[in-house]
């Protein structure tokens, strides 16, 4: 077998080609698509170095879900500890003692301290751009805070009413059932969500609230025009999952929408997923996500559809297909800054 | 906004003490770096454990790294050395053969592809594992992890040339048995042109 272009070894070694069989990149699929049409006889070659890559990969161990955020949580404590190791191997349960109790004697003064410094405060968790962050609510609720996200809640959140929170920004929540079935309650500008234990996401970016159901159930309510409070307005939503209900306590829009939660959620691992987004909301979504400002000097780039999926950390592939797809061309014009021109005009 | 930030860049960034460059760079190696551990090591909490204490450890001696160019080299380089090391004392405890458990399966693996039934999964596994194990990581860190030759040997203590062999021989091997594999496999999914096309290459 002779080849023009890409050896097998060549096409292994590309990094499109590892995107598109390991992480089964939309962009890098289309990206050999168009490469099989222009060379229709490598086909055998293409797929049998795709084979030989998930061969290479083998029976492989995905981490589980929380594998990442839990160890995470723990490398932040033994930073704040000065190093202390946390958790060791068998073999030294005498030291694994001295660090529990070393934890507990911490959790403890700390405990303490928040009694007598912050007992009338609420507490608020902040990240800057580019930081996500899991938190753990004292109910053992996960909240996932995506980037210039902030949550607040009041340290009376274990007090027996109704767990509260509020939210500006955009966070994945994980809610711990409870036997007593105690509502937790997701405050925003323009919603209050009501749930008892249940995974969703929730995004009030953009003047609006988006809320987007992955398992059990949720109870919605709207908020009045102008106001802040949670007098409704409107008789009560249930949403069920794959639900995404979208409302703006400023315009009074409502609107609702069967999508793949998945695609809502897919920012947690560091990936954007957009199914027939008009390019203008996709820029927009980089907006708020990545902190990059992307002109455009043809609006009407704004109303085609783009499908796929980006890396939070790597922008290039979603330049690359909208380069491929519309004749454009991105021009890099500052730091965080692009336009994009018509090819013609170049 | 570090997405935007090259390698060396990035690094530097936790030199200077920026602990959300630590998080992003966390947030981006961990798949990676927890899937070459699993390959180093079947113990998921001595590799979560060898993680963290990668982690803690970059940031507690972050005034006295050196720079790098290659932040992936970097991690799984230091990984790789800290299972190791732990490794090594959990077998003089227990006298667990190295052979035995690195780039080796378990029971509870699950396969990345998806032609999931059993006969082909028996199959791949028997091509994966008549490799050498260090014929397995090589084409492992080269191609699934994307490495340079460079940074492979390093991460092998090979010699460049040496890798280049190694890695030549490995490939070799799976190209001739991937052969049988892919003919299998498009047999079973019924393309008749296809399965023609593979009788040939092989014939």
């Amino acid at each position: 077998m002779t080849s023009r272009d890409f050896t097998i070894e060549e096409l292994l070694q590309h990094p499109v080609f590892r995107q598109w069989v390991i992480e089964r990149d939309a962009n890098a699929a289309a990206y050999w698509q168009e490469w099989l049409q222009q060379y229709p006889h490598r086909a055998a070659d293409l797929a049998k170095a795709r084979e030989m890559l998930l061969l290479i990969g083998g029976p492989s161990h995905a981490p589980a879900a929380n594998d990442a955020a839990e160890t995470w949580e723990r490398v932040l404590q033994s930073i704040d500890n000065g190093g202390t190791k946390v958790l060791r191997m068998p073999g030294s349960q005498m030291r694994r003692w001295w660090s529990y109790a070393a934890v507990i004697t911490g959790i403890l003064i700390m405990t303490y301290a928040i009694y007598f410094f912050v007992r009338k405060d609420t507490l608020r968790y902040a990240t800057a751009m580019g930081e996500m962050r899991t938190l753990e609510l004292p109910d053992h609720s996960l909240v996932r805070l995506n980037v210039n996200s902030t949550l607040r809640y009041s340290d009376k959140l274990d007090n027996g009413g109704p767990r509260e929170v509020w939210l500006e920004g955009e966070a994945f929540f994980t809610v711990q059932h409870q036997h007593n079935n105690r509502r937790f309650i997701v405050h925003t500008a323009d919603v209050d969500i009501q749930v008892v234990g249940t995974e969703f996401n929730v995004n009030t970016r953009r003047v609006k609230t988006q809320v987007v159901l992955s398992t059990g159930v949720v109870k919605l309510v709207l908020n009045k025009k102008g106001a802040s409070g949670t007098a409704p307005e409107r008789a009560p939503i249930t949403m069920k999952p794959g639900d995404m209900v979208t409302y703006s306590s400023a315009t009074e829009e409502l609107s609702n929408k069967k999508v793949d939660p998945a695609a809502y959620a897919s920012w947690r691992t560091g990936v954007l997923s957009y199914d027939e987004t008009p390019v203008a909301e996709v820029i927009r979504s980089l907006q708020d996500n990545l902190g990059v400002v992307i002109r455009m000097e043809d609006d009407s780039l704004g109303l085609q559809t783009y499908t796929g999926s980006i890396p939070t950390n790597n922008i290039d592939v979603f330049f690359k297909t909208l380069e491929r797809s519309f004749n454009v061309h991105i021009r890099k014009t500052g730091a965080n800054t692009y336009t994009i021109v018509n090819q013609d005009d170049k | 906004m570090y997405g935007s930030l090259d390698d060396k860049a990035l690094w530097a960034r936790v030199m200077e003490g920026d602990k959300d460059a630590l998080a992003f760079i966390y947030n981006t190696y961990f798949p990676s770096l927890y899937r070459y551990g699993m390959k180093l090591s079947p113990d998921a909490h001595l590799v979560k454990d060898s993680i963290h204490d990668l982690f803690t450890g970059i940031w507690l001696s972050r005034e006295r790294l050196s720079a790098t160019d290659s932040i992936r080299f970097y991690l799984l380089a230091s990984l790789k050395r800290r299972i190791s090391r732990q490794q090594g004392l959990l077998n003089r405890l227990t006298d667990q053969s190295s052979a035995a458990m690195p780039f080796s399966g378990s029971h509870e693996e699950v396969l990345i592809g998806e032609q999931t039934d059993k006969e082909r999964k028996e199959k791949l596994e028997k091509v994966i594992n008549g490799l050498p194990r260090r014929q397995r990581e090589i084409l492992y860190l080269r191609y699934y992890e994307g490495l340079d030759t460079q940074e492979t040997a390093a991460l092998m203590s090979l010699s460049v040339s040496s890798a280049y062999v190694l890695l030549s021989k490995a490939l070799n091997y799976l190209k001739q048995h991937s052969d049988k594999l892919i003919c299998l496999f498009l047999g079973a999914a019924g393309s008749a042109i296809l399965f023609l096309t593979c009788s040939l290459l092989i014939g």
